[in-house]
């Protein structure tokens, strides 16, 4: 019996290295034959399942490389601030095994963690430090929001036309006793879960929620922000699937987002981004990280890339934190998004009708920290003994 | 004085594109007051090249954000193209 086959489909222009990356990175959502996607030597090269339909697959691929490359049309990318470690010890390397090793981190499922003792500490020292700064440097208020998000509210976000790929999706049985019966015989003898007929789950009502400032706006629809700007600062558990992509603490399904969540004119909020990258640049001296902040772009699918894509990086609505952590397999310097700026131009004051005060559809943005991130970059940095931490932060992890 | 067809064409396109309404001012910011996506950008770039066989520059298109300046930066490039 054949293994695994590689297939290609060529290139119709030239690709660079974001466009290739994020090429690979969507690739897993393609098709499930599809073990790997690489884009080499002017072609999308793929691994395909045995006993897939290699036709087929192919079809798929062509048409899913069509469409994110067509139109792409490369912004470069800007560099706003780069930051070298004081520690000068090498990045450690196999660093969540060893957080699993000790018991920190423990797996429970596909992209779901559990964690404690100083990973936990990581996390929550940073979480600290984050809800500090926007409460004292922004006059934050906090609030709190569900885990679940009604699928409409994602839907007016525009969600769906833009990442559909990564939702996950709330479903129950349909309230009707023969299905819910027939539901629990199948799974009585059983530890999987059993789905016996597909047509039990109602239509999801609600999602998992992507990202917690959606909440934010939804909750302000309707309103008119005479005082002034609203901001807010909240910490909510963030659901993508990231199907094969899915990796350590990397890249969840389930992970920890930390917000400060600005709504108002369009300078109260833009001099609010800019100051909450001031206020970043200080926060890695604090933590002493090796750093860089630049121009990024989100993962929209497929025709939603080059245009999405194109309108973010063109007016700079989004620059990400990204921390060094461990080398790749062939010694590449790697780091990871941990934290964004976003700006969001008035999308959402128009979506749910909330104004300015100056009348005006209000504008958005949100300065974000992706927390499990932040612990993978921390230990990476700064390795497994309090000694080599830095002083500022040295005892809310170690406890000395 | 630049070649009146050039707005026509250029309002056109937009109209296309943005499903918006004909006849709107041609100092009108086309992203910020009559409403265009910024998605629709990339969209209203490729159709701009297209329909005058021009290049146009990230940064120049960045700034022609009116019909009047779009009208202005086509009749520029072509002049520097004839």
């Amino acid at each position: 019996m054949s293994g695994p086959t590689w297939e290609a489909v060529d290139l119709k222009k030239q690709v660079d290295g974001d466009l290739a990356a994020d090429i690979e990175k969507q690739g897993a959502y393609v098709s499930p034959e599809i073990l790997r996607v690489k884009v080499e030597g002017g072609q999308v090269r793929f691994e395909v399942k045995a006993g897939a339909n290699v036709a087929d697959t192919k079809a798929k691929v062509d048409r899913y490389v069509d469409l994110m490359v067509a139109k792409f049309r490369k912004i470069p990318r800007k560099v706003l601030h780069t930051r070298e470690r004081k520690n000068k010890a090498p990045l450690r390397t196999g660093v969540y095994e060893e957080l699993k090793k000790r018991g920190w981190v423990r797996e429970l499922g596909r992209g779901q963690v559990a964690l404690t003792g100083p990973a936990l500490n990581v996390l929550r020292t940073v979480d600290a430090d984050c809800r500090a700064m926007g409460m004292t440097q922004f006059g934050a208020k906090e609030e709190s929001y569900p885990t679940l998000i009604p699928s409409k509210t994602l839907g007016r976000c525009g969600y769906f036309s833009s990442f559909p790929q990564t939702v996950s999706m709330v479903t129950h049985l349909v309230e009707d006793f023969d299905t819910i019966e027939h539901f629990r015989q199948a799974n009585a003898e059983t530890t999987d879960l059993i789905v016996p007929d597909a047509r039990a789950f109602a239509t999801p009502e609600a999602c998992l929620s992507p990202a917690v400032c959606y909440h934010c706006y939804r909750g302000l629809e309707g309103t008119n922000l005479k005082g002034g700007p609203n901001v807010v600062t909240t910490v909510g558990k963030c659901f993508r699937y990231e199907s094969t992509n899915i990796t350590g603490l990397d890249r969840l399904w389930d992970f920890t987002m930390r917000e400060v969540i600005l709504v108002g004119t369009e300078e109260e909020v833009s001099t609010r981004r800019e100051k909450g990258i001031e206020l970043v640049k200080a926060q890695i001296e604090k933590f002493d990280l090796q750093a860089e902040i630049e121009s990024a772009n989100d993962p929209f699918f497929s025709a939603a890339y080059a245009t999405k894509t194109y309108a973010q990086l063109r007016g700079d609505l989004k620059f990400e934190l990204r921390l060094s952590v461990e080398p790749g397999p062939n010694g590449e310097a790697r780091s990871l998004a941990c934290g964004s700026f976003n700006l969001h131009d008035n999308f959402f004051g128009r979506t749910f009708t909330i104004n300015a005060q100056n009348g005006e559809p209000a504008f958005t943005g949100c300065i974000a920290w992706g927390l499990e991130r932040w612990v993978l970059a921390c230990f990476t940095q700064h390795g497994f003994e309090a000694s080599g931490w830095p002083e500022a932060i040295r005892a809310s992890v170690w406890g000395t | 004085m630049t070649d009146p067809t050039i707005e026509e064409k250029v309002r056109a396109i937009i109209v296309r594109i943005a499903k918006i309404e004909a006849g709107f001012s041609p100092d009108a910011d086309i992203f910020r007051e009559l409403g265009v996506k910024s998605a629709a950008a990339l969209d209203l770039l490729l159709s701009l090249e297209e329909e005058f066989n021009i290049a146009i520059s990230d940064d120049a298109f960045g700034d022609a954000r009116t019909v009047k300046k779009i009208v202005e930066l086509v009749a520029s490039l072509q002049g520097a193209a004839a």
